[in-house]
Formats: C-alpha cells, sequence, structure tokens
C-alpha cells in the first residue's frame, strides 16, 4: 500500500537518509528498527510531508505522495501517532478526539467517538479532562485514539511505548493487535522485541540512513547477535 | 460613587474594544507566529471605511454594517499577498515588513482622505444618554458599544470554545505541525482566522469612529496596548486576551481618573496631578513587567509544555 522507493532526506547540509526502501502491503504490520540517530524518526517524517524529500519517490495505493502538503497525505489515509505523543493540551480530552475527525473516504465502519471510548474505556472517564490531566500511559492512547478519528488505513507509530509502565504498555500492544485485526496496516517504530515477533510481519533495521537488515519478527527474535550488531542491547 | 460607576463603564468599553483587536492578533500570532504590527491600520481602515459608507449611504447602522465585510476582504487580501511570504521569516523581518505595511497604510489614507481628520456624527437616537442608575445618566452610543463588545466577545467565545473549528483553531495554535499531519489544512483555517480578526479589529475602528477622531495614524496607541493585551493573556489564548483586555481597560482608566487624587492624600496637589498623570498611563506596562516576571508565558499560556 506504501512503497517508499530511494528516498534521500536531508537537513540542510546533513544527510540523514540515503536511498530509503520500505514496503509496506495493506493490513500488514512493518517495524522500522534502529539506534537512535539512524534516521527512523526522519524516515516517518519524510512520509507525513513534514521533512522536504531530496530525491526519490513515496507512493500511496499508487498515487505519488512525495513532498505534498502533511494535511493532503493525511487526509490521503495515513494516521499519525508522533514521538512524544504531543497530545493538544489546550484541548479536552473529548476535543482532541473530535478537531480532526473525519471520515474522508467514507470508510464503511468509520472510527467515532464511541467505538474509540469502547477500544479506551478509560478515556471516556477522562473525556472532558484536559489532555495534560492524563497519565502517559492515557495520553499514548489518546494519540492513537486522535489518529483513528481521521480513518486512516495505515497508522503510523513512533515510539508508542516508549516510557510506559508495563501494564500501560501491555494495552497498547493489545490495542495494536487488535487494530491489526480490524485490517489497519501499522508502521511502527520500536525496540521491544518480544512484542514484535508475534505482531510485525516484517522488522527493518535502520542504520545511518540506509536499509541494513530486513526480516521477519520471529526471525529477529532467534538471532541474537542480530540484535546485538544493530540495536546493542 | 457616581464617577466611579462611571468610570468602570469607560473602562470597560476599552477593555472590550482593546479585546477585539487582542482576539485577532493573539491567534495569528498563536497559530502562525506572525507578529502583525499591521494589525492597528485594518482598526483605522475599519473606521476610515465607516465615515465613506455612512456618507455614501446616508445611514448610519447601514455604513457601520457594509464597513464590516469590506475590513474582512482588505484583511484577507493584506494576508494572501503579503503577509503568506512572513510566515517562515524571523520575527525581525516580520516587524519590518508589517511596519512598512502600516506606514504605508498610514499614508494611504491621507492621500485618499485627505490630511484633516475626519468625524462620524451620530444619529439622534444614538446621542441622547440613558440613566442606569437614577440620577446617573450615560451615553446611549457608549452602552451601545459595550452591549456590541460583549455579543462579539461572547460569540466568540462559542465559537473558540464550542465549535468543531474553534477546536481546529486552538489546535492549531498549540501545535500547528501536529494539526496539519492529522488533515487540517491549518493555512486556509489561518486565511479564515486572519480575515475574521480583521474584522474585529475593523469592528473595533468602526464602533470608535463616533467618539475619537478618524485619523492617518489612529491605530498606533491602541495597538501597543493590544499586544500588552496579548502578551499578558497568553499568546494564542483567546480567553486570555479576554481577561487581560478587561483588565487593563479597567485598571488604565481608573487610574489616570482616580491616581492623581489619591496621590493628593500624600502629595502636595500640584505633584499629585503630575505624579497621577504619569502613573497613571504607567500602570499597565507595570501590570505586564511584573505578570511576566512571575508568569513568563502569560495568564493563560496555550502551549502548556
Amino acid at each position: 500500500m506504501l512503497e517508499i522507493d530511494r528516498i534521500d532526506v536531508s537537513y540542510g547540509r546533513l544527510q540523514v537518509l540515503f536511498g530509503l526502501e520500505l514496503r509496506i502491503p495493506a493490513g500488514q504490520v512493518v517495524a522500522l528498527m534502529g539506534r537512535n540517530g539512524m534516521g527512523k524518526t526522519t524516515a516517518l517524517r519524510a512520509i507525513m510531508g513534514l521533512v522536504p524529500v531530496g530525491t526519490g519517490t513515496i507512493r500511496l495505493r499508487g498515487a505519488d505522495i512525495t513532498n505534498r502538503p502533511s494535511h493532503r497525505i493525511a487526509r490521503a489515509g495515513i494516521g499519525l501517532v508522533p514521538e512524544g505523543r504531543r497530545i493538544f493540551p489546550n484541548l479536552s480530552t473529548r476535543e482532541n478526539l473530535l478537531a480532526a475527525a473525519a471520515n474522508r473516504r467514507h470508510a464503511a465502519a468509520p472510527w467515532t467517538l464511541e467505538r474509540v471510548f469502547d477500544l479506551f474505556p478509560r478515556l471516556a472517564e477522562r473525556a472532558d479532562l484536559s489532555g495534560t490531566q492524563l497519565s502517559g500511559g492515557e495520553q499514548q492512547m489518546l494519540a492513537i485514539g486522535r489518529a483513528l478519528m481521521t480513518n486512516p488505513d495505515l497508522l503510523i507509530l513512533d515510539e508508542a511505548t516508549e516510557g510506559l509502565a508495563p501494564l500501560a504498555r501491555q494495552a497498547i500492544w493489545s490495542c495494536l493487535a487488535r487494530l491489526k485485526a480490524e485490517g489497519l496496516a501499522l508502521l511502527v517504530v520500536e525496540r521491544d522485541i518480544k512484542a514484535l515477533a508475534t505482531l510485525a510481519e516484517s522488522c527493518v533495521m535502520i542504520e545511518k540512513g540506509r536499509v541494513a537488515w530486513t526480516g521477519s519478527g520471529i526471525d529477529l527474535a532467534a538471532d541474537p547477535a542480530l540484535v546485538q550488531k544493530y540495536l546493542g542491547i | 460613587m457616581i464617577l466611579a460607576l462611571e468610570q468602570i463603564l469607560n473602562g470597560a468599553q476599552l477593555g472590550l474594544m482593546l479585546f477585539l483587536l487582542a482576539a485577532g492578533l493573539t491567534l495569528v500570532f498563536g497559530i502562525m507566529n506572525l507578529v502583525n504590527l499591521a494589525h492597528g491600520s485594518l482598526y483605522m481602515m475599519g473606521a476610515y471605511f465607516a465615515v465613506t459608507l455612512i456618507d455614501w449611504t446616508g445611514s448610519f447602522v447601514l455604513g457601520a454594517l457594509l464597513a464590516l465585510p469590506a475590513v474582512l476582504l482588505l484583511g484577507i487580501a493584506v494576508e494572501v499577498i503579503c503577509l503568506r511570504r512572513l510566515y517562515a521569516r524571523s520575527h525581525l523581518d516580520q516587524l519590518l515588513a508589517t511596519f512598512g505595511l502600516l506606514l504605508f497604510f498610514n499614508d494611504l489614507v491621507l492621500v485618499i482622505w485627505g490630511k484633516a481628520g475626519r468625524t462620524i456624527a451620530l444619529p439622534g437616537w444614538l446621542r441622547t444618554s440613558v440613566e442606569i442608575l437614577p440620577g446617573v445618566p450615560y451615553s446611549a452610543y457608549r452602552l451601545l458599544v459595550i452591549a456590541a463588545g460583549l455579543v462579539v466577545a461572547l460569540g466568540l467565545w462559542f465559537t473558540i470554545s464550542r465549535t468543531r473549528i474553534g477546536m481546529r483553531i486552538r489546535a492549531g495554535a498549540s501545535d500547528r505541525e501536529i494539526t496539519g499531519a492529522l488533515g487540517i489544512d491549518v493555512a486556509s483555517l489561518f486565511s479564515l482566522v486572519f480575515g475574521v480578526g480583521a474584522m474585529l479589529a475593523g469592528l473595533a475602528g468602526i464602533l470608535n469612529a463616533p467618539i475619537l477622531t478618524v485619523q492617518s495614524g489612529m491605530g498606533e496607541r491602541i495597538l501597543v496596548i493590544a499586544l500588552v493585551v496579548t502578551v499578558l493573556g497568553g499568546i494564542g489564548s483567546v480567553r486570555g486576551a479576554f481577561v487581560a483586555a478587561l483588565s487593563i481597560g479597567l485598571l488604565d482608566t481608573l487610574a489616570r481618573a482616580f491616581l492623581p487624587d489619591l496621590l493628593k492624600v500624600v502629595l502636595p496637589a500640584s505633584a499629585a496631578q503630575t505624579a497621577g498623570a504619569a502613573a497613571g498611563s504607567m500602570i499597565i506596562y507595570l501590570l505586564m513587567v511584573i505578570t511576566l516576571a512571575v508568569r513568563p508565558q502569560g495568564l493563560f499560556p496555550v502551549r502548556a509544555r
């Protein structure tokens, strides 16, 4: 569904991505992995149109979305759950969910406030609280719900379980499994190899802005040397 | 006591006019990170449009109402032709460019309307006064201005806090990038916000036109105070702008009215008069300095990070 063809991305004179290639088939889960500063977040930002792509193309369902304004890319069906969650602090939980809600591509069973509250009952209890009054885990649920309300068919999650308590991590992972079961494609930046082994069809290791290794989550979990080499853990 | 009530109403009126200016200013600054020194020019253009349109139509109400869409269109034109190019530039570039716009509009009105200040005559039914308390008359027009200011403030509050478009405006003010990445066209949203902000500034100019003299440069003094309101309320916060505008309107008016008399208790009469007048005009800046020292983000910060 999403095809990234040999993209280069630079911040000024500093080149971060070198001919990066990535494929995300419809309904599949792809994990982007690698140490900090290897270009994972930059790759996600390039897909969303938040950093300019130098050369190369990004296609969504065959349509070229390279360097389109980010609101057009989002409207084409990509939902972003950004690093650090970035909840709107001056909006309530309910407003965070409603502000960008839309069903532009006429999904048959669109995400609604009720469905998001059903997925995350905690958010329903906190509907009228400001986004900043939520716990880290709840904020993460809110960021996911906010992206779902735009009814994407690809959800991008940048470090969605980073810094969360074990219980909250578990809640996010089971939510992602449920979303996958509903047919949503996921692109995740993650380092939890155990969780990825059961969820991700493909894991892509990035080193210095290039794809260094690609394989399934199961392959990765079975090869500690590989994990040591690319992630240092 | 009677004088105090009058001065409180005068202060509320100034506060509401400041709010009309600051509402647009704070959203423009909050969402697009643009410092717009030409916002006072839109206030002035509102007043001049009203002068001409009231002249043409022969009706105060009709002319004033027609001046509103005129300022709205002017605002959108200024945004599309000029300001849109400045968002990504530094604040210094923005200050220079919008200061240029300010000078341009000040000269433009001299060319079109001439050097002499213009006044607007109120229709008879607005020139009367109303007894707000037994034995206390107050200008009917000033009451109308306060009422109009309150209605607009209420409408704006409702739009910003209760509607979908208001949520988007607030979201855009707190995190423009993520708002865009969620599918909202922030640039178009902003053109609309800028146009409405211009119209509100114009409305303040229109409402003030019969009270003040309409002249080139009339926007500057009120712009400076509106900037103080914006900073004090928290950049991007309409609620903050409302609270700060009313506080500053009341404080400024009451300090100018009563400080000289208060100081007479401790100072000789002539010294109290001078010191009181000076302190009266300084007091809002003093308030700004103190508030910023304690709460650098303003009273209602939008970016709570």
